[in-house]
């Protein structure tokens, strides 16, 4: 009797075997037949093998060669996708899947990825016989050792850029290349070292969709990894890869941000986030002639309002999402699903995305083991140093970055320079008040002097003035991104409140708020970009023990490193942007 | 859109002598956002306009845009707004109507105008001599977003308070006790602001 047992990782709160229904006697004789994988218990028949403490950073490789069953994985386990995803791809050709006592229809096999590998040979009320005719896409690019590193740029200052790209060139990879999609500016330093495609996209917007796509068209290598350039990656980068191993969907690495210059405030930026189902619901399918897209530009206010969170690491959360900033994946995989070139940069490209692939069946999963660390961050994302998360075991948690340390320590807000910053806002009141930035020049503190701009402005009390005055607060006031819901709020302060909604503005502007929070004593700006690289030393490197220590207490909740505070520290410190990388080697 | 309000008095005497100074201001200061009111004094002390012709007009009546119970019509509000010449003024004429009807149908004028793309050059309201000041303030808020007018102390004391909000905010989050501290903070203000008023 050949029955392997799966247990879940019981801090995730998932069905415990105990909880879970017994082998039916169906099942019990598939498993005389074949392997039989189940989270179900057999009465007095004991598993051949068990893998226990299950869950969504650990993969499943070694699998019986030839025929497999499996019993109730779908309706017992959400991390069933994961599971079989990675059966799928290890079983060979000729060989059959059984899926005994799954209710669910069409099973997960049946989604359009497994399509062209699978043709289904039985159905009846108690199984679905799937027998396995052709390799499939991720298969097909087979191997870890050629890689296309793809990274949508554009004009604007390449310090980040150069980092991130030297951080590559030093990766242990045997055969690799370097792609960016947009002409860097004169700062970059690597143009030897890269190739660059798509110069023809327009912009802006920044049409990252199809960014991405043409990228990973013009990849010569079968895995690809497309990163944003602002993604500075592990140097253990292969060593994690290869502990994951191939035939990897849409995977990650969880991402940090460090507030600071000491890495003493880690939070977790834009790596794996997860939309609540109920509003995703709403967001109904439009269609847009022949193509199809998921999401209409009408829906982005309703959709935003479905609270993202950061994903668990450990679970298998639907409507869970890599945010974009990074994919590691197969290039068939992505030809396959490419993102959707209808909608543009902050469009919920990502998630809708991540929603077609899981109508697809293709899973996204994070890679653990390694972290990477953004260059810049945008204090939307993160609203006044909290931001909420999934736990282990799936309950909804809050965090705090902020740690009460000198501005000097602590990096800079926004990535505008200062000068910049001030042009803008001298920009924004010459156009909207009539004595111009004159009056509020003189004025020594930025909140004020925000507050009298705002209440100074004038202007028509016309939908598309409104809506021009709402973008150039975002553009010029506010140097960040207001959120689609914001600026409804503001219009509709607008249209009921009239010059009265400007004491709203000044008094309910969260966004304003939240950056003033973060940012009391000053560094919303740089001076130079180079405020962001922290330097080598034995500062960083307190710094970079105490968060480990700290993120170790909370492993598995917040973030996820399989070997404890050891590896916290290992991983933070191999990927911490340090100033060096900002210098040209040759 | 220059809004103009012209009292009846001043209308009545001289309504071209109006009209030509209204299209002497489109020319020179067509940006002008603030409400305008002319009566007869001042006819008399800009009696040598130097226009030289009557800004051409599109006249509706009020009486137009109300129904039997003085209340706005806002179907109609709406289709003549639409249906209104871009390149002519509209001048409303509403003599003999009280300030809080004129308001009422100026509210709906406001959003009759809110969405169409082009606006007239100006918007003229005729009304009584003793409702025209009122009026004037009313109309400049029909068609634009003004600025507030609040002295540089109100402004530093309206920092002060957001200031405080993002104390809260940094060290107790965004969540109940944030929420708890800021309604302690407004209501110690208030009654500051009480105990100053009646005991100082």
């Amino acid at each position: 009797m050949n029955i392997i047992q799966l247990q879940h990782d019981s801090q995730l709160g998932y069905p415990a075997r105990t909880n879970l229904p017994m082998l039916s006697r169906h099942a019990i004789d598939a498993a005389r037949k074949t392997p039989l994988i189940t989270f179900r218990d057999a009465a007095e028949i004991k598993p051949a093998k068990i893998y226990a403490k299950l869950n969504a950073g650990k993969r499943i490789s070694d699998f019986p060669k030839g025929d497999l069953s499996f019993c109730g994985i779908e309706s017992d386990s959400p991390l069933a996708p994961l599971i079989l995803w990675d059966a799928a791809h290890y079983l060979p050709i000729g060989a059959s899947i059984t899926l005994l006592d799954d209710f669910g229809q069409p099973c997960f096999l049946e989604r359009e990825y497994f399509h062209k590998a699978f043709t289904v040979e039985k159905r009846d009320s108690q199984q679905v016989i799937l027998r396995k005719t052709a390799p499939l896409l991720a298969e097909q690019d087979a191997g870890l050792t050629r890689w296309s590193f793809c990274i949508p740029t554009g004009p604007g200052d390449a310090t980040g850029l150069n980092a991130v790209v030297k951080r590559i060139l030093e990766l242990d990879i045997p055969e690799k290349e370097i792609l960016l999609c947009g002409r860097p500016d004169k700062t970059f330093q690597y143009f030897d070292k890269v190739r660059i495609v798509g110069e023809d996209i327009p912009a802006p917007p920044v049409w990252i969709t199809r960014k991405k796509n043409v990228l990973a068209r013009e990849a010569r290598f079968e895995n690809l990894c497309i990163l944003h350039d602002r993604v500075f990656l592990p140097l253990n980068f292969m060593e994690a890869v290869r502990k994951f191993g191939d035939y990897y969907p849409f995977a990650a690495f969880q991402s940090l941000w460090f507030d600071d210059l000491l890495n003493l405030i880690p939070v977790r930026y834009s790596d794996y986030g997860c939309a609540s189902e109920s509003h995703m619901a709403n967001a109904v399918i439009a269609a847009k002639g022949n193509k199809v897209s998921l999401f209409a530009a009408s829906l982005f206010p309703e959709i935003e309002k479905q609270n993202f969170k950061n994903g668990n690491p450990l679970r298998n959360h639907p409507g869970s999402y890599l945010t974009g900033s990074l994919y590691i994946t197969k290039r068939q995989v992505w030809l396959h699903t490419p993102q959707d070139e209808d909608l543009f940069w902050a469009e919920f490209e990502d998630i809708e995305h991540a929603k077609r692939c899981e109508q697809e069946g293709i899973p996204h999963r994070i890679i653990p083991g390694a972290f990477t660390q953004s260059l810049f961050a945008r204090p939307i994302l993160y609203a006044a140093g909290y931001s909420s998360y999934f736990t282990a075991s799936g309950s909804i948690q809050l965090t705090r970055k902020t740690v009460p340390l000198p501005a000097r320590l602590l990096k800079p807000l926004i990535k505008v320079p200062e000068s910049e910053a001030n042009k803008r806002l001298a920009r924004f009141s010459s156009k909207y008040c009539t004595d111009g930035f004159a009056r509020f020049s003189n004025e020594p503190d930025s909140l004020t002097k925000i507050i009298s701009v705002i209440y100074a402005s004038e202007f028509p009390f016309r939908k598309s003035a409104i809506c021009e005055f709402i973008d150039d607060v975002e553009r010029d006031v506010l140097c960040d991104q207001l959120g689609y819901g914001a600026k409804q709020w503001l219009t509709e302060q607008f249209i009921q409140h009239r010059s009265h909604a400007k004491i709203n503005f000044g008094r309910h502007f969260k966004e304003i708020t939240f950056q003033f929070a973060q940012r009391p004593h000053g560094r919303r700006f740089y001076q130079s970009i180079l405020d962001y690289f922290p330097q080598r030393g034995w500062k960083v490197k307190l710094g970079t023990l105490l968060s480990a220590w700290r993120l170790a207490r909370m492993n598995g909740d917040f973030l996820y490193h399989p070997d404890g505070w050891r590896g916290y520290y290992q991983a933070i410190l191999a990927s911490t942007p340090f100033l060096d990388y900002t210098e040209v080697t040759s | 859109m220059i809004p103009v309000v012209i009292s009846a008095s001043a209308y009545e005497s001289n309504s071209a002598a109006c009209l030509k100074y209204i299209n002497e201001l489109i020319r020179v200061r067509p940006e002008l956002r603030a409400g305008l009111l002319l009566d007869q004094q001042f006819l008399h002390s800009h009696a040598g306009s130097s226009a030289t012709e009557a800004l051409p007009v599109q006249m509706v009546r009020i009486s137009d845009w109300i129904d039997a119970s003085q209340q706005p019509l806002t179907v109609e509000i709406r289709c003549t707004a639409v249906n209104f010449s871009k390149d002519t003024a509209v001048l409303l004429d509403a003599r003999h109507f009280d300030t809080h009807i004129v308001a009422g149908v100026l509210h709906q004028v406001s959003h009759a105008w809110f969405r169409l793309s082009a606006w007239q050059p100006a918007f003229i309201l005729v009304a009584d001599d003793f409702h025209s000041p009122q009026l004037a303030r009313e109309l400049s808020g029909t068609f634009y977003i003004q600025s507030l007018s609040t002295s540089r102390q109100a402004i530093r004391s309206e920092s002060a308070n957001m200031y405080m909000h993002i104390f809260f905010h940094r060290w107790l989050g965004f969540g109940r006790l944030s929420r708890a501290a800021r309604s302690m903070h407004i209501f110690s203000q208030k009654l500051k602001r009480y105990v100053y008023k009646y005991f100082s």
